[in-house]
């Protein structure tokens, strides 16, 4: 089953290409401590702002610091937050979106009401209260980030199984018995992947942006630390000026949000059989 | 063909037969300013007023040298020229003799009547204004003709040259039925004048329209007091354009003629043909502040060596030199070097490791567990307030927690949305911040720093110095007041306070052919002399 | 389905009531109060006046009071009185509220178009390289963050060629029409460039599947044309998904374009509702949060509408 799936996976081509990225890049970030050239909160205020060099790869930061040993210290946090944020986030809108879909009438209204509440409910506002209240740590951040994000992944889980639910074969599982359980899981969600991944995936990219918005109103991770987010948005007042301390981390985001967009459509690909991937 | 009518040409390049967007030899100066302001009422808003004061003049304004100057007065009253006059009591009376054939936008007659309404209004308990207290100590407003003001003060108050810096036209305030004023409260939220539509003003432009969100643009006034040949320019257009980046790009287009811009962004316009950069000492200085008014505050912070330890701690020479790009200079002292009340002989910090760690052992502080030094068991650790979104000064805080590290002391960080920041910073719930102020040309500094100040909110406190600052407070005359203020800023710099760490400086990017400009780093800003502004045509 | 609207209709307004209750408690309970604003310039402010300016405004008061307060007087279609410049909070939403519903609009217009040309020639076309230069385009546009997208269109069309004008909406003392459209277009582009990729995934993958359902494939063995199957059955089962993700998009008034109408200068609600936030303006926060829901509840329920009529499968009851 594993060797099918895989081989399913490695027929596309972009996908094993991100996969190998983002083994690299994972890899690279997680050995961090072990292979940056600097130390991440290195102060130096003999060498700031300079451009990419042999001696400084991706250039320095208005600190003098290493962007390039920045880079591989924020990779950890970012990546981290992005696929747990992500992975909330659609975890929640499917449940949500699924039920209201199946089992309609009453349910389905009480739970879409919750999510047109949910995404009226502005996040500036709740996000500086949070900031005042709680400390920034790793869980609490994928816990915001991925109840802030679930909504638009309920609705359209809720719009893909309302039509699946009144195919034949759901008809034909429910007629030989089959709990709502295992109608929901066994036949309704695999058959609503297509959205549900790409839900996923654009979570990923969006987790990352969140955070570092989160860092500008003081409740992502503190400086010194760095993320790509937060060095980012550190830099936006000097992209003018210092255009390396915006581009490299913008790259790495965009380059993971590519990668991980390519994964989670060969994984659908392989996961569905019925699909063949040209 | 005039620069802007080129970009035009460009913008529309393919559409033919477009109109130009400026009209046919009308002199227009193009500001790209860097807020969006809530409303005219000077005394009212909450931003920097120099849009008001194109339209609005008050008795005096301030200029490139952070000295008051008469604008509606004809001049400024102290004991020298004989318009203050001490009565055995100990109150003043000071007289203002004002300007005369000054006319309101609107045709009407300035007068005394209108000063005297503008205290009223100020003064009153609803009206909101930054510096209401300041104006208390003035028991009352005589007018012995139309273009005379007495006021009588109840005594001796060193910056009362520097009030009134709008005056209101009372006629403009009255209710329907003409003769009664209206109330504090009704004047506050008059939108007429708040707006536009009814801000008469006696300056050189008068209002034309605002564009919510977009800008605000004012015409020459013909009937202005100076003369029929002032100003020189026909319209200003105020265009709001808050993103730093975007003021810059603007900037560098070529499409404005006057704009603010960051320090650190000052090495981008150095190139620009049509503009030059002029770098404005603010009064503001950029600082690190300490506070005792927590448990662990008084604990940390009470020993003036360990102060004096933090401060050597902290390489100011290369902020300023390096992440300020050499655009701001390092300040020893809270009031502006461009001011003659600034004392340069003052104790100062200089970066010296070795010392900090020298005068923390001898503090008591001994290097303990993980490089935190430690004394009683209390280890020395401290969090450090930041304000979210202010990028250069969270930039300072790591230069600061870098240099406190290297000596033995933590220090950890907490970021809170402005308003949230604010409300901790007033109540002292913290133990140590980056943060400046913008001060008035005034070099009053009780405020600050006497234990009761209104916004001393470090819970540093010393009767001595309090006595010397309530005596400058008095000094009506300079050679009075300067020695107590070199005497308080000397004691403030041996306390070791708060530590300066560089005098804020406002980049202004002017247009090569406007004339006339003479930049001032007062809360009043730099369009105090619009009037003398000209606009210089050029080929192209 | 009529009656399905009308019970929705009528939900709306025990829905508001029940938002404007969160939503006032919420930006009440952020810290921090109005009188910041007194603050925010960096002058020398007198306490007494900060203490009034609260007692004037009457945030001094328990929350629930300040509510039934508001509500009472929101009843009779009064905002309130904006606390930073005194004025009705309706005009100041009415001023703005057009140049966000035109930007949006446009982007809107353009986002669609882009998302349904790369979805479409993707998903006709997995894996091959239109689908992959479609996807990265598309990725360009939500991985970018938008103030870097839009300083560097500035940077391009603004400085170095000079053929578009930085920011604002029109060149001061003119109205041409080809002035406001040159104005337009960069910020239009910036905004649209977020949506492309969320709509054109959403929509490659649905398609997907369509082509590869049994009914798509029944219509094909019956012999049907290749392009009448794919433009009448499979792109019509697949918009159900696009079609709410599109509506969250759209009734995203308030904040949606936010970022973008700060890098143009561009006079809409989301900066308006950005400076009413760090002013603790509570009047303009209500305000403009109400109706922020109010489209949001309104965009949703014509999203439901659209699948209903798209896919004759989906009832209502």
């Amino acid at each position: 089953m594993r060797a099918l799936l895989w081989r399913r996976f490695s027929r596309h081509r972009a996908a094993v290409g991100s996969l190998v990225l983002f083994a690299l890049v994972g890899t690279l970030c997680a050995m961090a401590p072990v292979i940056a050239p600097y130390s991440f909160d290195g102060i130096d205020l003999d060498s700031v702002k300079q451009a990419p060099s042999l001696s400084h790869w991706m250039g320095t930061d208005d600190l003098g610091r290493d962007v390039f040993t920045r880079m591989l210290f924020g990779g950890r946090v970012s990546i981290l937050i992005g696929l747990l944020a992500a992975v909330v986030g659609t975890l929640l809108g499917t449940a949500i979106g699924a039920s209201a879909g199946y089992y309609g009438g009453r349910l389905d209204n009480i739970l879409m009401r919750i999510t047109d509440v949910a995404y009226a409910i502005p996040t500036l506002p709740l996000l500086i209260i949070l900031s005042a209240y709680s400390r920034a740590a790793l869980v609490s951040m994928v816990l915001i980030i991925g109840f802030l994000s679930w909504m638009a992944t309920a609705r359209v889980v809720r719009a893909q199984v309302l039509s699946i639910k009144e195919m034949d074969y759901v008809e034909a599982a429910r007629s030989m018995g089959a709990t709502d359980l295992r109608i929901l899981t066994r036949h309704i969600v695999p058959n609503a992947l297509g959205p549900i991944l790409v839900g996923a995936t654009l979570g990923v990219g969006n987790a990352i942006m969140i955070e570092s918005s989160l860092s500008f109103l003081g409740l992502g991770v503190q400086p010194p630390t760095p993320t790509w987010g937060n060095m980012l948005m550190d830099s936006q007042a000097t992209m003018v000026t210092k255009p390396w301390l915006t581009v490299f981390p913008g790259l790495a985001i965009l380059l993971i949000v590519l990668a991980v967009n390519f994964m989670g459509d060969a994984l659908k690909g392989a996961l569905d059989p019925e699909v063949k991937g040209g | 063909m005039n620069r802007y009518f080129v970009s035009a040409l460009a913008v529309l390049a393919g559409c033919a037969g477009s109109e130009a967007p400026r009209r046919e030899g009308r002199k227009i100066l193009r500001v790209a300013y860097e807020r969006e302001i809530d409303l005219l009422n000077p005394f009212t808003s909450q931003n920097l007023v120099d849009i008001s004061f194109s339209m609005i003049e008050g008795l005096v304004t301030t200029n490139e040298r952070n000295e008051y100057i008469a604008v509606l007065a004809k001049e400024i009253p102290t004991e020298a020229n004989g318009l203050v006059v001490r009565y055995p009591d100990g109150s003043y009376r000071m007289t203002w003799p004002l300007q005369e054939n000054v006319r309101w936008h609107d045709g009407v007659a300035f007068t005394s009547e209108d000063v005297c309404f503008t205290w009223r209004f100020v003064a009153g308990p609803k009206s909101m204004t930054y510096n209401r207290e300041q104006y208390l100590g003035i028991q009352t407003c005589e007018m012995p003709d139309e273009h005379t003001v007495v006021f009588t003060w109840d005594g001796a108050y060193a910056y009362y040259a520097g009030l009134f810096e709008g005056i209101l036209p009372r006629h403009v305030f009255m209710k329907p039925d003409g003769r009664t004023e209206m109330t504090v409260d009704e004047i506050v939220n008059y939108e007429p004048y708040n707006r536009g539509q009814r801000t008469v003003g006696t300056g050189p432009f008068k209002f034309a329209e605002w564009k919510t969100g977009e800008y605000i643009r004012v015409v020459r006034n013909p009937d202005y007091w100076r003369g029929r040949e002032f100003p020189a320019i026909d319209e200003i257009v105020w265009a709001f354009i808050p993103d730093n980046n975007t003021r810059l790009l603007a900037l560098k287009s070529g499409r404005y003629d006057w704009g603010r811009i960051q320090p650190t962004q000052v090495s981008v316009v150095l190139d620009l043909k049509s503009s030059d950069v002029h770098l404005i000492d603010a009064n503001s200085v950029m600082h690190f502040d300490l506070a005792k008014r927590t448990e662990l505050g008084r604990r940390l912070f009470d020993d003036v060596r360990v102060r004096r330890a933090i401060f050597h701690a902290i390489d100011r020479a290369s902020v300023a030199g390096k992440l300020m790009e050499g655009a701001v200079k390092v300040a020893e002292g809270p009031i502006n070097p461009n001011s003659p009340y600034h004392n340069a002989n003052v104790t100062t910090y200089p970066y010296d490791l070795a010392q900090s760690r020298r005068l923390l052992e001898e503090a008591g502080w001994a290097m303990g567990p993980g490089g935190v030094r430690q004394k009683d068991s209390q280890r020395f650790s401290f969090v450090m307030l930041n304000r979210a979104g202010t990028t250069d000064r969270i930039l300072l805080a790591q230069v600061i927690q870098a240099g406190l590290k290297a000596v033995g002391i933590e220090v950890i960080f907490e970021t809170l949305e402005s308003a949230a920041w604010t409300q901790r910073w007033r109540r002292g719930q913290w133990e140590a911040m980056v943060s400046a102020w913008f001060l008035p040309a005034d070099p009053g500094i009780t405020g600050l720093y006497a234990c009761q100040g209104a916004n001393n909110m470090t819970g540093f406190c010393d009767p001595a110095l309090d006595q010397i600052l309530e005596r400058s407070d008095q000094a009506l005359s300079f050679e009075a007041r300067m020695p107590l203020l070199h005497q308080a800023q000397a004691e403030l710099a041996e306390q070791a306070r708060m530590l300066p760490l560089y005098q804020n400086v406002t980049p202004e990017v002017v247009g090569k052919r406007v004339r006339g400009y003479r930049g001032s780093g007062t809360n009043f800003g730099s369009f105090w002399n619009l009037w003398q502004w000209t606009l210089e045509e050029q080929g192209g | 389905m009529g009656s399905y609207v009308a019970r929705r209709l009528l939900q709306m307004g025990p829905l508001m009531v029940g938002i404007s209750m969160v939503v006032f408690a919420l930006i009440q309970a952020a810290p921090g109060g109005p009188e910041a604003v007194l603050l925010s310039s960096g002058r020398f402010v007198d306490p007494s006046v900060v203490e009034a300016y609260r007692v004037k405004l009457g945030v001094d008061q328990p929350v629930p009071v300040q509510y039934v307060r508001w509500a009472k007087t929101a009843l009779t279609g009064d905002l309130g009185v904006s606390y930073s410049s005194a004025r009705p909070v309706v005009h100041m939403i009415a001023e703005r509220l057009p140049a966000t519903v035109e930007l949006m609009g446009s982007a809107f217009l353009l986002a669609s178009l882009l998302a349904a040309t790369i979805g479409f020639a993707s998903a006709l076309r997995p894996h091959s390289w239109i689908d992959l230069v479609g996807a990265g385009a598309s990725f360009l546009g939500i991985a970018m963050p938008v103030f870097w997208l839009g300083l560097l269109l500035q940077l391009v069309f603004a400085v170095q060629l000079g053929w578009l004008p930085v920011s604002g909406t029109h060149t001061v003392g003119t109205s041409s029409v080809r002035d406001h459209l040159a104005h337009l277009a960069l910020p239009t582009v910036v905004l649209a460039s977020r949506y492309v990729a969320s709509w054109s995934r959403y929509f490659r993958a649905s398609l997907i599947s369509a082509l590869q359902s049994d009914y798509v494939r029944t219509a094909r063995a019956q012999g049907l044309r290749e392009g009448r199957v794919v433009f009448v059955h499979a792109v019509r089962n697949a918009l159900a998904p696009v079609v709410s993700v599109m509506a969250l998009g759209l009734a995203d008034l308030v904040s949606g374009a936010v970022v973008t109408e700060t890098v143009f200068a561009w006079p809409g609600i989301g900066r308006l509702f950005v400076q009413g936030m760090f002013a603790r303006d509570y009047p303009v926060l209500m305000g403009i949060l109400l109706m922020g829901s109010l489209s949001v509840i309104a965009f949703n329920l014509v999203a439901d509408v659209v699948y209903g009529l798209l896919d004759p499968r989906i009832r209502y009851d």
